[in-house]
């Protein structure tokens, strides 16, 4: 249960098992998706001298090589792959596709083969975007991809197609034939689950594998149960990057960052090839400083040593550490530059002071005071207006329910502080997508006396951090789903699907994906949850990675799309009002 | 017979409770045992005292009074007064656990536990609020256990008087029962208990899964998991792992796979407790089963697909790929061999045109001649394909243009024999040959990349073997230079490092060749610095070893700078025999520096491309060390 692993086996597999000097060549999806997990180096061990893309018509004819081409099997790639069997730039041709090709394309491309190039035609199903060993995207791009189609309840049929696929990749390069259980509330994960179940049965034969003691579960939630979570400001690395600077395909772009180098404009984030990134990646800033200092500190010394060279096994060592050593100084700079940035956008956003106020909001049942927080942070300039919206947004989604809140108010105090009706109108937005009457579970654990209580008593214990202290969603269902107590009626088995023993074994391995969207909050989550408990393993993945800037673009550029936004627009500020219910 | 007969009825007892009979059974075991005392009695003893409730006083009739009315709707554990404690399972349940406690059974699943305070944590844990499900469960409970105790007191009652007689016959029976129990439709066992539980045991899996392997219990038995010395007993529990047998704390036999009969880990098998490293062991097999994805080859429909339509298009080609070699053949024959090439297209364009049936070919030189010759030439062309009449055409057939008798000429395609415009057809260079078709012509850098291979190949091989060489030489104290084994090493070692020269040698070629393109630039740029990364990782080692080798002298010099001349000086301190070894020592270890000279003036010219001034510095000082090292090395030579 690893899903870089499993990339890997592939990529290995088929560059491996063609020797030689080799080009390989790459469409717009499976760049990303082999980038992510694969070094450079690590290609030319495996004599891979040129990775190029199929899209590229300026290729040069170059007959001596072997052509290694692992695309997805879309129209466009499909396209472009007959006119280069029309007119072969290479000797070989060996065809990888990253999922199930239809018949018909196969009978297209072996016909237009004239040349007969093709040597190998193979599925490896590396249709997933490994982002940790635990957890994967569908990568959905918001410009090319939108995930909704004509409201929050219905899937685009394209962006259905390539998550349905990507699911199915997984399953297939992890080998597991899972039970499926869904979100009963979501029209989505419905469609999705049963979806995922038709397809696993169309496809006996490759899912045709060995038993395990229990079989897997592949636990389809939807984002909309719990809308808080990618709203929330992080504190450890991974999510912290996200959240502030953005990471895309194990990425981040630092040219925004004054005075950068130009060598760490755009810096690698992969906890695969970056061992000091895979220790500290869950750790928080603070423990990260104290880290970094040691990181730096050990870098020194190094360096000292390195300049005092006396004797000739001195010189010898130093030629040989060099090489290390330039990776490792490469790497410090990296870290120390990344983690400068982030306490810098940390104290210019007043994000400290802004995050307490919204784990409070969050976790813990003081109205009162959170409210005359919320307005002395509204009027302060010192916060930046967008996370100003965040918390109202927080706010409304928490008090929805509570007699008397203040959302009115607060609006208006937005409106005076000088926020766009364009951007309080997303207010409105987000409690169509998750307001209470969205979501199937108690989020706040405030609709019953008992979850009252439970959270009351959550309250006693203290917390370790403030800034952390709120726990996903995600979490309950888990704990739930491992204790059996998951109930069956808000998270059925797909029908069908789930022989009545199955039921009654405790889930080892656990699949869970998330519609509309994972967090890196909830990563953390499930890596914490996986090294805690050897009894049971646990992978999340989401149609994408939202930090809260992303999520709430999402939402809003969907709203504008919808058939019924016309109508929407004009009410914009008395629907925000209407919250207050 | 008696202990067996209890072994087996270890089950029935952790389910129900015992008939008067087997109170007997296990009474006169007792006895047994007391007679002939040994490790095994403490557990399995049951004092005759415990067996005192009447079956009307027992728990099970207690609870099913009481639980139903309960207003939260959990069942009630019994209460903790000693009549009424659940004696149903007493020690035979337990006695596998090594546990002298009596122990209680849930009634919802039927699981037995060690004692009320693990069927509170059960209850709380495997059956939290389910109103509905308790009652029904707890009076199926109690149907169930009717039916079972019915046959049980029945065949008591047959053969309380002749146990010592019959006693096979109970055997069977209590087996019986045992096996009805693990059939599915049986409602002994009760569903299983949800697996929510950890560490949860199926019923089924006591009889039959073995316990052969199982580890002698004694007194002062502790956890057998690393770092856990928690005594065993009731504070701590007492489990048996069911896969490796040992005796674990709870805690650390809290995990549960799937073992078969044999006590293997097996997926159709049933649920057993089992300690952690069986479990991880376990996963890793089950994970080692599921390694690597899957894939699935269409080579074969591809290739199915291709021949058939390669067929069709290879037929047509075949007949005009005949024609031309007929037309070569002619043409050959009347000796027109200049002609055959007349103008200078390009070959494999126009082939190419001709094979996918949109283009025609003409020999357009031919027309040129009006000599009798060529008019023989015509008429045998004509008999390879007979050609289009002229009058009836009106148009070209390709371009639909319309002919006439000045602008726009007819020809006849040489191999269709159709009738086209002059700007349709193509003439085309008759190869008298046919050999010259080769596509492939031998590349410069696929020699070299064969030749840089195939010496890696060589490199691979040797190396493990010279690091094994070297190690062996280190163990041998008393080696000295004229060694077979360190002659063998120091020439191993030279040929390693000729080949290493003479990889890099080929990977600057490949780096030097000219290139026409920016693609063919980045292939050799990236193949050389594959061939660097490759030297770097593999040779740097390599240039450790005159280390080892001049063990003997180092010893003599400081490890500093000023042990430098040693290493040139020892050569004369060597006797004449070992001179010629000597030199080809220095020879190598003049390679090495040399080679490592390179690589730090490359370094030095990065770090100052990149602006790094501290690395440069350090970097030059070294390199001013390995000039004045190579030259000492030199002198040394001479």
């Amino acid at each position: 249960m690893n899903c870089i692993t499993a990339l890997q086996f592939y990529i290995d597999k088929m560059l491996g098992d063609t020797p030689g000097m080799k080009v390989l060549l790459l469409d717009a999806e499976t760049t990303p998706i082999i980038s992510m997990v694969a070094t450079q180096s690590h290609l030319l061990q495996k004599e891979t001298y040129l990775v190029d893309r199929i899209e590229n018509n300026s290729r040069d004819k170059m007959r001596h090589l072997k052509c290694v081409c692992f695309l997805r099997p879309t129209a466009d790639s499909i396209e472009k792959l007959i006119q280069e069997l029309r007119d072969p730039c290479y000797g070989d041709y060996y065809l990888y596709f990253s999922n199930r090709i239809k018949k018909t394309a196969i009978e297209r491309l072996a016909e237009m083969d004239e040349h007969e190039v093709v040597r190998e035609v193979q599925e490896y199903y590396a249709d997933f975007y490994a982002i940790n060993p635990d957890c994967f995207s569908i990568n959905l791009d918001p410009e090319t991809m939108p995930l909704y189609g004509d409201s929050f309840n219905n899937w685009d049929s394209t962006s259905f197609a390539r998550t349905a696929d990507g699911l199915i990749g997984l399953l297939l390069s992890l080998k597991k034939k899972p039970l499926i259980r869904y979100q009963k509330q979501s029209a989505m994960a419905k469609r999705l689950a049963a979806e995922v179940q038709f397809q696993i049965q169309q496809e006996g034969q490759l899912f045709d594998f060995r038993k395990s003691d229990t079989a897997p579960i592949l636990l389809i939630l939807d984002r909309r149960n719990d809308p808080v979570t990618p709203l929330l400001s992080q504190w450890t690395y991974q999510a912290m990057v996200h959240e502030l600077i953005g990471i895309r395909n194990g990425r981040v772009d630092l040219s925004n960052v004054p005075g950068i180098k130009p060598e760490l404009k755009e810096i690698v984030l992969s906890c695969d090839q970056d061992s000091y990134f895979q220790k500290n990646m869950f750790l928080n800033l603070g423990d990260l400083g104290a880290n970094i200092k040691s990181y730096v500190d050990e870098y020194q010394t190094k360096t000292k040593s390195n300049m005092n060279i006396e004797s000739i096994a001195d010189m010898k060592r130093f030629v040989e550490d060099y090489p290390e050593f330039r990776k490792l100084s490469g790497n410090v700079s990296k870290h120390v530059t990344l983690v400068g940035e982030l306490s810098r956008l940390v104290d210019q956003g007043n994000v400290l002071e802004v995050s307490e106020l919204e784990q409070s909001l969050a976790c813990t049942d003081s109205h009162n005071n959170d409210l005359k927080n919320l307005q002395r942070l509204i009027s302060s300039t010192k916060v930046s207006d967008a996370s100003k919206l965040r918390l109202v947004q927080l706010y409304a989604l928490r008090y929805e329910k509570f007699q008397g809140n203040a959302v009115a108010s607060l609006i208006d105090l937005l409106y005076k502080n000088g926020l766009s009706e364009r951007e309080i109108a997303s207010l409105d937005t987000l409690m169509q997508y998750g307001g209470a009457s969205q979501r199937q579970d108690d989020l706040f654990s405030n609709e019953s006396i008992l979850s009252r209580g439970r959270s009351a008593l959550k309250g006693l214990k203290g917390v370790e951090n403030v800034y952390t202290q709120h726990q996903p969603q995600l979490g309950q269902i888990l704990e739930q789903l491992f204790k059996m107590r998951l109930k069956e009626t808000s998270y059925p088995f797909v029908e069908g699907a789930a022989p009545p023993t199955a039921m009654r074994d405790r889930p080892q391995d656990v699949i869970v994906f998330m519609v509309g969207g994972a967090t890196f909050e909830e990563a953390r989550y499930i890596a914490m949850l996986n090294a805690a408990s050897p009894g049971s393993r646990i992978i999340l993945g989401g149609t994408t990675v939202h930090n809260s800037q992303s999520f709430m673009q999402e939402l809003v550029r969907t709203q504008r799309t919808l058939p019924s936004h016309g109508s929407e627009m004009g009410r914009g500020r008395r629907a925000a009002g209407g919250v207050q219910l | 017979m008696a202990t067996s007969a209890a072994a087996k009825s270890r089950h029935l007892h952790g389910q129900s409770a015992p008939s008067p009979q087997q109170q007997q059974q296990q009474h006169q075991q007792h006895h047994k045992q007391a007679s002939q005392p040994s490790q095994q009695a403490r557990p399995v003893t049951i004092s005759r005292r415990q067996f005192g409730p009447p079956p009307e006083a027992r728990p099970s009739s207690a609870l099913a009074v009481s639980s139903p009315s309960n207003s939260d709707g959990r069942p009630t554990p019994p209460p903790k007064s000693p009549q009424s404690r659940p004696m149903s399972t007493a020690g035979g349940a337990n006695g596998m656990n090594g546990s002298p406690a009596p122990s209680v059974a849930c009634p919802i699943c039927n699981i037995s536990l060690r004692n009320l305070a693990q069927l509170n944590l059960h209850l709380d844990t495997i059956h939290p609020e389910e109103p509905d499900d308790v009652k029904t469960a707890v009076s199926t409970f109690f149907r169930n256990a009717q039916k079972v105790l019915n046959p049980i007191t029945r065949s008591a009652t047959t053969t309380l008087k002749n146990i010592p007689a019959n006693s096979s016959e109970l055997l069977r029976k209590i087996q019986d029962l045992d096996l009805d129990s693990a059939g599915p439709g049986n409602s002994l066992a009760g569903p299983p208990p949800p697996g929510g539980f950890q560490g949860w045991t199926d019923p089924r899996a006591d009889a039959v899964v073995t316990k052969r392997h199982w580890v002698r219990e004694s007194d002062r038995d502790v956890c057998y998991q690393p770092n856990c010395d928690k005594g065993l007993g009731i504070r701590y529990g007492r489990q048996h792992c069911r896969s490796c047998g040992n005796v674990f704390c709870e805690m650390h036999s809290s995990f549960q796979i799937k073992l078969n009969a044999q006590a293997k880990h097996d997926a159709n098998g049933l649920w057993c407790r089992v300690c952690e490293t069986c479990f991880v062991q376990a996963k890793k097999a089950d994970d080692s089963l599921h390694a690597g994805g899957v894939s699935r080859s269409l080579t074969t429909d591809f290739m199915s697909i291709r021949a058939k339509s390669a067929e069709k298009k290879h037929l047509e080609v075949n007949r005009l790929e005949k024609r031309i070699e007929k037309l070569a053949q002619i043409h050959q024959q009347y000796g027109t061999g200049v002609s055959s090439s007349p103008i200078p297209s390009s070959p494999t364009g126009s082939f190419t045109s001709v094979s996918s049936g949109t283009g025609s070919v003409r020999a357009k030189g031919l027309l040129r001649s009006v000599t009798s010759k060529s008019q023989q030439l015509k008429v045998a062309e004509q008999a390879i394909v007979k050609w289009e009449d002229d009058s009836s055409v009106p148009g070209c057939y390709i371009c639909l243009s319309i002919f006439n008798r000045y602008g726009n000429r007819k020809h006849h395609c040489r191999l269709c024999g159709r009738v086209i415009c002059d700007n349709c057809s193509k003439s085309t260079p008759l190869y008298l040959n046919m050999v010259s078709f080769d596509r492939r012509r031998p590349n410069a850098v696929l020699k070299y990349y064969g030749s840089l291979i195939r010496l890696k190949k060589r490199i691979d091989s040797a190396l493990p073997r010279f690091q094994e060489m070297l190690t062996t030489l280190g163990q041998k104290s008393d080696m000295n230079q004229a060694h077979p084994d360190y002659q063998l090493a120091a020439r191993t070692r030279k040929e390693l490092l000729d080949d290493f020269a003479l990889f890099d040698a080929i990977s600057k070629k490949i780096v030097k060749l000219p290139a026409h393109s920016q693609h063919q630039k980045q292939l050799h740029t990236n193949l050389y610095w594959w061939a660097t990364q490759y030297l770097q990782t593999n040779m740097f080692p390599l240039s450790v070893i005159p280390k080892v080798f001049g063990k003997d002298t180092k010893a003599q010099g400081p490890g500093s700078l000023s042990s430098s001349p040693s290493l040139s000086t020892s050569s004369p301190r060597l006797d004449s025999a070992q001179e010629n070894e000597a030199a080809i020592e220095s020879l190598a270890q003049l390679a090495v520096l040399e080679e490592q000279r390179r690589l730090v003036e490359s370094y030095i010219e990065e770090a100052s491309r990149k602006r790094r001034f501290d690395d440069v510095k350090s970097l030059t000082m070294s390199l001013e060390e390995l000039e004045s090292e190579i030259a000492a090395v030199r002198s040394g030579q001479r």
